[in-house]
């Protein structure tokens, strides 16, 4: 289903040099809260991520993501709650004094500074040949040594970002933020900069935090998701957890697709349950639902656990072909259910086969196993 | 259609064509008087010379004019710097004001640019005049300072606003404090209104009359006042000559304006 290579396994620790892998500090929030005049744009947020690890704050715009970059940058202070780094409370720790380095969304590079001079401009203990030499190690680090006399005006997007990424690493910060990094790059360009970074931030081991409102990104790059909404966490863990184990109703649809059809449960026993569907039509679980009987639900489903059939089978629902997409190796259908509620399935497509035309009717049924259950919000 | 469109070119060129000309003429006239070989100003001049700019910059003749040359540039190099120190970091300032407050400050700040200058400079007169300060070259200055500062603060203001607030935030995060990121990354990204203000603050001081009518003292002439009479005692070609003079130098200076603010970008 998700085209998306997983990059963090494409890179093994192994390749990783030891020696330099002890950058990274672990970060740890509790209890976070913050209100911009009035209104929580956080509230109550708690999250640790592990030295070395790289985590992806996942959620749409508004949900609070960038004022968490923020608090644990140091730019904002929060109302209430703790921020540690390591074996410091790092709270009340002015911005300047963290050593946390950020990459911001448009980079935010000096334009006035030649490429050298951006990435050196935090290396203000350092001095002549000393400074050069450091400049000219971050700058291979991102593979830009030809680069160093550009102004950031003459660089492509691509290169800019890595200018970025060398002037925060550049003061050997512990955490390394990045807010949205690879959403003003193209689709192709993207893949590449996710595999480039991801061999740097092993090469470090920096502990790494970014922001993001897109799921696949965040499933490519992180080995730890961390799901926001309406300034709460929604659930975090692994990405394979939240895609097959998603606690809400918004995570099963925010990470991954998922169709929702409204039901209500007509039967409940020890082991098993049916559910009348928003269409009339029954569906028998063989487990318990863990819902009273007449309780209204949700039943999230997943386009791959959708079973087309091109014949009325036992069990099956029939709905309404729209619209058929081939995508790589998957027919992606987006099929109407009778009462008019949308479904999303996905077939893997026999190699040669002609594609159905839209408008006839197709019967589905669902991998009950995989399809999960929410109360009626 | 085409009709329209043909009478609407002919109206807008027309006028722009208006425009120009009359902005230009008078300064094509004067300039043209200024190398005229008779005794007075007059159009269309008499032959051609450079007598009176060999006049002009004769240092016994001219010695008036020198002195009153010397004393304007001195007074519109200190209200430049004045405008500067003050204005530019009101500028910046107010872009970090609330809503609220900036929509109190930003009419106080531009308020000397709607009073008449007259006004200002028979009020400041008087108001030095009660604290006992006499008409004096500071006082001038301190006068041109607050009714050409908003130039300056305009010019300034209208860079500030755009400055990207996480550039500053980009240089706290590299551990560099408030005041050295000021100096290393804000100051440096507001020279072109910086430039632009100063030169504007420049002509404007050179050229003011009425403000420092009031506010000099009779020992100090000022180029202006000491043109307007040198043309209200004898019609002096030496005026139009001055005039050639500055023209040229705001030439020049329009040139190496324009060579600044747009440098180069492109490449």
């Amino acid at each position: 289903m998700d085209a998306t290579l997983p990059l963090r396994d494409a890179i093994s620790p192994a390749e990783a040099s030891p020696a330099s892998a002890r950058l990274g500090e672990a970060l740890s929030v509790a209890g976070i809260v913050h209100a911009y005049s009035g209104a929580p744009a956080v509230d109550d947020v708690s999250f640790d991520v592990p030295a070395g690890g790289v985590a992806a704050i996942l959620g749409p715009s508004g949900c609070g993501k960038s004022t968490m970059l923020r608090i644990i940058s140091g730019l904002v202070t929060p109302t209430a709650g703790v921020v540690r780094l390591g074996a410091r409370d790092v709270t009340r720790m002015p911005a300047r004094e963290r050593r946390v380095g950020m990459v911001f969304q448009n980079y935010a590079l000096f334009p006035h500074m030649t490429v050298r001079e951006n990435v050196g401009y935090g290396l203000s203990g350092l001095k002549g040949a000393e400074k050069r030499a450091e400049v000219d190690k971050l700058l291979a680090l991102v593979r830009l040594e030809k680069f160093a006399d550009r102004l950031p005006r003459q660089m492509s997007g691509g290169q800019q970002q890595r200018v970025a990424v060398a002037r925060a690493l550049a003061p050997r910060p512990t955490l390394l933020l990045l807010d949205e990094p690879f959403a003003a790059l193209d689709r192709a360009l993207r893949a590449d900069m996710q595999f480039e970074f991801l061999r740097l931030q092993r090469e470090l081991g920096i502990t790494t935090i970014l922001v993001t409102h897109d799921q696949e990104e965040a499933q490519a790059v992180a080995d730890r998701l961390i799901v926001m909404n309406a300034g709460k966490v929604e659930q975090a863990g692994s990405p394979s957890e939240l895609y097959d184990r998603p606690r809400t109703l918004f995570v099963n649809t925010f990470v991954g697709q998922a169709s929702v059809i409204k039901a209500s449960v007509a039967a409940e026993s020890e082991t098993a349950s049916t559910l009348r569907l928003s269409t009339g039509d029954e569906i028998h679980l063989p487990r318990r639902s863990g819902f009273m009987r007449g309780t209204n639900v949700v039943i999230a489903v997943r386009p791959e656990h959708v079973v087309l059939h091109e014949k009325p089978a036992p069990g099956a629902i029939p709905a309404r072909r729209m619209m058929a997409v081939p995508q790589g190796p998957l027919r992606l259908h987006d099929l109407l259910l009778a009462d008019g509620t949308p479904l999303k399935a996905a077939e893997r497509r026999a190699p040669g086969a002609s594609d159905a035309p839209p408008g006839g009717t197709v019967h589905v049924t669902f991998e009950l196993d995989h399809c999960r259950l929410y109360p009626s919000s | 259609m085409a009709n329209g469109d043909r009478l609407y070119r002919a109206v807008v060129f027309g006028l722009g064509w208006l425009a120009v000309a009359f902005m230009v003429a008078p300064v094509a006239v004067g300039l043209v008087m200024s190398f005229t070989a008779g005794q007075t100003l007059k159009f269309p001049p008499d032959g051609f010379s450079l007598r009176w700019y060999t006049a002009l910059f004769d240092p016994v003749r001219s010695a008036p004019i020198h002195t009153a040359i010397w004393n304007s540039l001195q007074i519109a190099v200190l209200t430049v710097l004045g405008a500067f120190l003050f204005a530019m970091p009101a500028a910046y300032g107010a872009t970090r004001l609330k809503g609220k407050v900036s929509a109190i400050v930003e009419p106080l700040m531009l308020a000397p640019l709607v009073l008449p200058t007259l006004v200002y400079g028979l009020a400041a007169l008087i108001a030095f005049s009660n604290i006992g300060l006499r008409p004096s070259l500071p006082l001038v200055v301190l006068g041109h300072v607050v009714v050409f500062g908003p130039l300056m603060y305009r010019a300034c203001i209208a860079i500030a606003q755009r400055l990207d607030p996480s550039l500053e935030e980009a240089s706290t995060l590299l551990g560099v404090g408030a005041f050295m990121t000021f100096l290393r990354i804000t100051l440096p990204l507001m020279v072109p209104g910086i430039l632009a203000g100063a030169f504007l603050v420049f002509m404007q001081s050179l050229d003011n009359v009425s403000v420092s009518l009031f506010l000099a003292d009779a020992r100090t002439s000022v180029l202006p006042l000491r043109m307007f009479q040198m043309i209200e005692e004898s019609l002096d070609v030496r005026v139009a000559a001055i005039s050639g003079v500055l023209i040229g130098v705001v030439f020049v200076g329009l040139f190496f304006a324009r060579r600044v603010l747009e440098p180069a970008r492109s490449a």
